[in-house]
């Protein structure tokens, strides 16, 4: 490849400099915001027993047909939605807990 | 088989081995660290479940480093699912055993139960019949397991909701015969008692009197919740989401006029309460303990001296 | 294994042996729509769906919650039921092959993209490898990042061939969707909504015990894609100056040692000086 570099050694060790001069607290303009989440709640293994005789793991199952198919291409839709011409996702329904029964009710 | 003089020649870990004290402990939750760390909250050890500090490095090792400078810690596995019909996972000894060497704790212990079936982990605490072909491979497992860490481990007995029909053996007589066969001794979780007791229908006081409560090392208090078997009778789920019951604690109680003054933890693992509600909880334990001494509270703050 | 079992269970007298016992009783944890074995629940072996049921409670409720936790924003997202929904699929489909529930889940994202009712919602990849490679960050070992003062001590020359090691927490997801502002579902519902037009890149790192998310627009992300790639420092700064006038290389420096994402550098003695152009660049993030 012919391309010449634009960097040179002036540049680079300038930049270093740059850094070197810079606040911790200044943030590239544009390029990045950095931020913090806390304690993973995740990958916690423990010894108690779950929610007893009644949900989830008893109830039937059937991935092949339309048991599940309320997690169609209309959730996803429902979720994303268009906004002065730009298509925004979320709002306050993303996480509704009702969202799901307001598909079925559509699928 | 002595876990103190092994454990005193273990040279790797940076903490030194002491028994743990005959006090309250606490199951250890992240979310706490904090607090007991800022308040230096005094409490006699923190139990930890060893698969939650088998990743490289992180949070979780820098959170029981300081909680381990400070305080004895218990190590109860719940994964290695010794009471499964096929082997023991080599690689998640070896992980267990590396964290003994390295936080070297003053107890180890596991569960009598499988978890883990054809390479698959279920992340429950699964029940076996009890037989000699099953009394056999869990006295393997257990061999196993202490040979590999060189020391001895605590069996906890189990909370059910089935039974087999080919057991032939009593659970009673079963932990009798694993500790009697492996060298192992016994974690007597009393809250466990009730709820199978409850469930398969036998008096928890008649189970205790038989237990061999001579072989305890240490002792476990949970919450459960309440539910209905198939004919809407009680059920009791070993859920670890609230305060210990009245009828567990008197049952605790009936098990120290026996075994005498034992480590005794609280664990409570779901719907997990503020630090100052937990530290509560094992206040209540700490008392009951305190009485248990045939010469009172001058025995328990020597013990305190020496933790 | 479990054709064996009937055939025992059949001879009126024996019990299956403990291999076939757990056999029975492990197909029937994941699969409800199996009966519970024969001689399991109540005291005289009369089965019990709703005692054997507290079991298949615990193992698929405990791994649909461990996988919830490991993929908050994902779950946040599309909502409880749907979420629950797939995790249950999931686990029935991928069930842990390890005790240590923080590895749980490494093949979500993939299935997430196999999946036919997600395809139109091709950005939730992007966000389930994002959170992968937090958790991933989280639990990886303790290493020292680079310190800026190290830097100082190569002559100019030196500069422009200087190499990185990668930080083991370090990923850098790249994305056509705005996958930062999407990971974010997993602390708070953006109150204006997310921009599905906006293409973003998340650095992840975790320079000490706290795992760090950094939102970097096309250039920096190139940037820092290059230097985890191990390309030169003059190489990465001299493409980023050729892809965008906005790119500043003391601020890309700077970012690169606030970050923490990389450990150490030392001076590359193969002088290829490459610089890449900006079709190459384009390729490499068509094929994330």
């Amino acid at each position: 490849m012919s391309n010449k570099s634009v960097a040179t050694a002036a540049i680079v060790a300038g930049a270093i400099s740059a850094a070197l001069t810079m606040s911790i607290a200044v943030q590239p303009a544009h390029a990045a915001k950095i931020k913090c989440y806390g304690v993973a709640k995740a990958g916690a293994n423990d010894c108690a027993a779950g929610p007893g005789t009644t949900c989830a793991g008893t109830a039937k199952i059937d991935f092949q047909s339309n048991a599940w198919k309320f997690v169609d291409a209309k959730s996803c839709d429902e979720v994303v939605m268009k906004m002065d011409g730009k298509t925004f996702m979320g709002m306050a329904e993303s996480s509704d807990t009702n969202l799901p029964e307001k598909m079925m009710k559509k699928g | 088989m002595n876990a103190t003089i092994l454990t005193s020649q273990m040279p790797t870990s940076r903490f030194n081995s002491t028994d743990l004290p005959i006090r309250a402990g606490v199951g250890l939750k992240a979310e706490h660290v904090d607090d007991i760390l800022q308040s230096s909250a005094d409490i006699g050890f923190f139990e930890i479940h060893a698969e939650n500090y088998m990743g490289a490095g992180g949070m979780p090792h820098a959170q029981l480093t300081k909680i381990r400078e400070k305080y004895p810690i218990s190590l109860h596995g719940v994964g290695m699912s010794i009471g499964g019909s096929g082997d023991i996972d080599a690689e998640h000894l070896a992980r267990f055993k590396t964290l003994i060497d390295i936080y070297n704790p003053s107890m180890v212990s596991e569960h009598l139960a499988w978890s883990t079936h054809h390479d698959i982990f279920y992340n429950d605490l699964l029940p076996l019949p009890y037989t000699d072909e099953t009394l056999a491979k869990v006295v393997e497992h257990i061999d196993q397991v202490q040979s590999v860490i060189g020391r001895q481990i605590l069996i906890e007995n189990p909370s059910t909701y089935v039974t087999f029909k080919e057991s032939h053996w009593s659970e009673v007589d079963f932990m009798a015969q694993i500790a009697k066969r492996s060298g192992c001794a016994l974690l007597f979780d009393v809250n466990n008692v009730f709820v199978s007791a409850t469930n398969h229908g036998y008096k928890p006081a008649d189970y205790i009197n038989a237990y061999p409560l001579h072989l305890v090392k240490e002792i476990h208090l949970a919450g459960h919740a309440t539910d209905s078997d198939d004919h809407g009778e009680k059920l009791l789920i070993d859920a670890h989401d609230r305060e210990v019951c009245e009828d567990v604690w008197a049952l605790y109680k009936l098990t120290l006029s026996k075994t005498g003054p034992t480590p005794s933890l609280i664990e409570w693992d779901n719907e997990v309460p503020t630090w100052a509600t937990l530290e509560l909880e094992a206040k209540k334990a700490d008392a009951i303990l305190i009485n248990s001494y045939p010469d009172s509270k001058s025995a328990y703050h020597s013990q305190k001296a020496t933790a | 294994m479990i054709r064996n079992s009937k055939n025992i269970t059949n001879s009126k007298e024996a019990a299956p042996n403990y291999i076939i016992r757990t056999s029975q009783f492990s197909s029937a944890l994941l699969n409800p729509d199996l009966e519970t074995p024969k001689g399991v629940g109540e005291k005289d072996g009369t089965p019990a769906p709703k005692r054997f049921g507290v079991y298949r409670n615990n193992v698929v409720v405990s791994l649909i919650e461990a996988l919830k936790a490991a993929y908050p924003s994902i779950a946040n997202i599309m909502g409880e039921k749907n979420f629950q929904q797939i995790a249950r699929f999931y686990v029935s489909e991928h069930p842990p092959r390890s005790a240590m529930m923080q590895i749980f889940g490494s093949e979500f994202p993939q299935f997430i993209e196999n999946l036919p009712p997600l395809k139109n919602a091709p950005f939730l990849v992007d966000v389930a490898r994002a959170e992968k490679a937090w958790l991933k960050a989280y639990h990886t070992h303790d290493a020292k990042p680079l310190n800026l003062e190290t830097l100082r001590k190569f002559s100019p020359e030196e500069t422009m061939q200087l190499t990185f090691t990668t930080h083991p927490a370090s990923h850098l997801i790249k994305s056509k969707y705005p996958v930062n502002d999407l990971f974010d579902f997993r602390n708070e519902k953006p109150e204006n909504g997310v921009d599905m037009q906006m293409s973003q890149h998340l650095l992840i790192t975790r320079p000490h015990l706290s795992v760090f998310t950094t939102a970097l627009n096309n250039t920096y992300a190139n940037f820092f894609d290059l230097i985890l790639r191990g390309e030169t420092l003059g190489n990465a700064i001299g493409t980023s100056l050729k892809m965008s006038d906005e790119f500043d290389a003391g601020q890309a420096i700077s970012l690169l040692i606030q970050t923490g994402a990389v450990t150490s550098t030392k001076v590359n003695t193969n002088l290829d000086t490459k610089v890449h152009t900006k079709t190459q660049i384009q390729n490499n993030f068509k094929h994330t």
